[in-house]
């Protein structure tokens, strides 16, 4: 009945409506197209679970690209070094990142709003850093050649948009039913939360770990498609990826971030022919232009437009 | 071995009171306006550019370099104060994305017009000085000396001007020093030009040591926030001792380790001190 009854909301209707149409694609045969949904849905994935930690838990991460890129290289590694089976390995790297994530968490349990920006952003600036320092490893700038686990385009876009709804329907599960009123009373206020009683250390760590493992799926299925996984992964500019798309597509929806991912990679391939390689200066006008005017992003501006709309 | 050992500590500490200057700024700003402004790190690389620029492109003398770049970085963020962060101080945590967004807009503005070219500013006086075995650039000296000549300043001004005193109780508490007739929003903006001219300034310094390419600013950014935490956000005398201390670390750990390996030390210490204590080691920082 539940099932029924989250169904019924007619905005998680459309997006499962949506999500149909977006398997009939292949059917155009257009592998441009098709590419750039394959990004989008890791993307999407990526930046859902940035709105995890932000969007529910209102806790501030620049360094969310760690994760992501991490994902990546365990994925890698696990093939090279233990021969692990690449789908096997693909959740073992989501495993594995969950608990350094988990680790991460710990001390920045301790920190609150500004300081858990900053202590996110030295993270993932120290992960690229000793990437970059082992080149005999990592191989460097070069980037890590990963074995692919799927070939040719239209498996790959099947996986991924399985992959998508099915990282989408637990992170619900996990975030909407279970743990939504404590990550949103942490959000709302924190000292408030503890003083009636949440546990908010633990729900945060919680929050993190979810966190970190959704979005190392998401780059260790970028290092599957794209065959490798390179530092350029890590930098600062795939988090404020992250921010723009959440931020743009509605944080604290869930679904929103979903919206950015695919507006957000569209966006900057319509731009690719004008700036080739400024996309992020787009990003930074479009993010500044939204705090400001639309803070709550795309998805709950048409919604509250829909229901006044409907009830008029 | 007593000799390189000595060398290290000299050479630590000259970067040391780069990285103290250049985030001495960064952890003021926090104090006087309870922002983390994540665009200081470009501010950083952008005089270093700006410098560059106007000493090699439009051939013009280093030192008239040097003064425009920090002019008009200064200006820069007088002009982020001005049309950012005071009118929109309400906003509190969406401001630390919008500084990042200035930071984003900055470094590929430096990609797109300059390009992702590595730059090296010339060193003030080239040579080293070979004393009792003791191998150290000239430069490197000439830095430290300039910027503990620096860092003095702005502890003179800081503890004994009426402007460094405002700063200062603004920074414990900006109700009551407004109650008291403290101008605020006069003070906001030095603060802002100040911090600017000392990352410029240290921009540009580090710059002789480091090879600097747009993107490197995010990296120095991790160092000033390593910097910040260590030594307390707002407590700039803690933030200057930290810088020091990280600079010795740093050279260190690069020597008998890796230079890779440097931002790992500062996320190793971060980690140490965000445990033991939260609020920098010698405290008063704020949250």
């Amino acid at each position: 009945m539940k099932i029924l009854e989250e169904i019924k909301n007619p905005f998680k209707l459309s997006s499962l409506l949506l999500a149909l149409l977006l398997a009939t694609f292949p059917f155009l045969g257009n592998y441009y197209i098709l590419d750039l949904l394959i990004l989008s849905n890791i993307y999407a994935i990526f930046a859902a679970s940035f709105d995890i930690i932000s969007g529910y838990a209102g806790q501030i991460s620049l360094g969310h690209a760690a994760y992501f890129g991490l994902g990546g290289y365990f994925y890698g590694f696990l093939i090279d070094w233990f021969n692990i089976p690449p789908a096997l390995s693909f959740f073992l790297s989501g495993i594995l990142v969950a608990i350094i994530g988990f680790l991460v968490g710990v001390p920045c349990l301790r920190l609150k709003g500004a300081y858990l920006a900053l202590g996110t952003l030295a993270f993932s600036e120290t992960v690229r850093t000793t990437i970059l320092a082992f080149p005999s490893v990592t191989w460097g700038q070069e980037g890590l050649q990963v074995n692919r686990m799927l070939h040719g385009i239209i498996h790959n876009y099947y996986a991924s948009l399985a992959l998508l709804l099915s990282s989408l329907i637990i992170m619900h599960y996990v975030v909407k039913c279970k743990l939504k009123l404590y990550l949103v009373a942490l959000r709302e206020n924190e000292d408030l939360a503890e003083a009636v009683g949440i546990n908010t250390a633990a729900y945060k760590l919680l929050a993190f770990t979810i966190s970190s493992f959704f979005s190392a799926i998401s780059g260790a299925f970028f290092a599957s498609y794209i065959g490798v996984i390179s530092p350029r992964a890590l930098t600062i500019s795939l988090s404020f990826r992250a921010i723009v798309m959440s931020t743009i597509g509605g944080i604290g929806t869930l679904y929103g971030p979903i919206f950015g991912a695919y507006l957000i990679t569209f966006l900057s391939e319509a731009f690719r022919p004008i700036i080739l390689r400024g996309s992020d200066i787009i990003y930074a006008v479009l993010l500044i232009i939204f705090i400001l005017l639309i803070p709550k992003g795309i998805v709950n501006f048409i919604q509250e437009r829909l229901r006044s709309f409907l009830k008029l | 071995m007593i000799g390189k050992i000595i060398e290290l500590l000299i050479n630590g500490l000259a970067l040391g009171a780069l990285y103290a200057i250049a985030s001495a700024g960064f952890s003021l700003i926090f104090g006087v306006m309870r922002v983390l402004n994540i665009a200081h790190g470009i501010f950083l690389v952008l005089s270093a550019y700006l410098t560059y620029f106007i000493y090699r492109c439009l051939d013009m003398g280093f030192i008239e370099g040097v003064i425009i770049a920090i002019l008009s970085v200064t200006a820069l963020g007088l002009l982020t104060e001005k049309l950012v962060l005071y009118p929109l101080r309400a906003f509190k945590e969406s401001l630390l994305i919008l500084t990042l967004c200035i930071g984003m807009i900055i470094e590929q503005v430096i990609y797109l017009t300059i390009g992702p070219v590595y730059i090296m500013n010339p060193v003030l006086i080239s040579g080293t000085i070979d004393m009792y075995n003791i191998k150290i650039s000239t430069n490197r000296i000439i830095l430290l000396f300039l910027s503990i000549f620096i860092t003095l300043c702005l502890w003179a001004f800081l503890k004994y001007t009426k402007m460094g005193k405002a700063i200062r109780a603004i920074v414990q508490d900006e109700e009551v020093a407004a109650m008291y007739g403290v101008p605020v929003k006069r003070v906001r903006m030095i603060t802002m030009g100040l911090s600017c001219a000392l990352v410029s300034v240290a921009g540009i310094l580090l710059n002789s040591i480091y090879m600097f390419d747009p993107s490197i600013g995010w990296e120095f950014m991790g160092v000033a926030i390593a910097v910040a935490i260590f030594g307390g956000l707002g407590n700039v005398f803690g933030t200057v001792a930290a810088g020091l201390i990280l600079g010795i670390i740093e050279s260190f750990v690069g020597y008998f380790i890796s230079t890779n390996l440097r931002l790992v030390s500062y996320f190793i210490s971060i980690f140490l001190i965000l445990l033991i204590r939260p609020r920098g080691i010698f405290g008063g920082g704020k949250t």
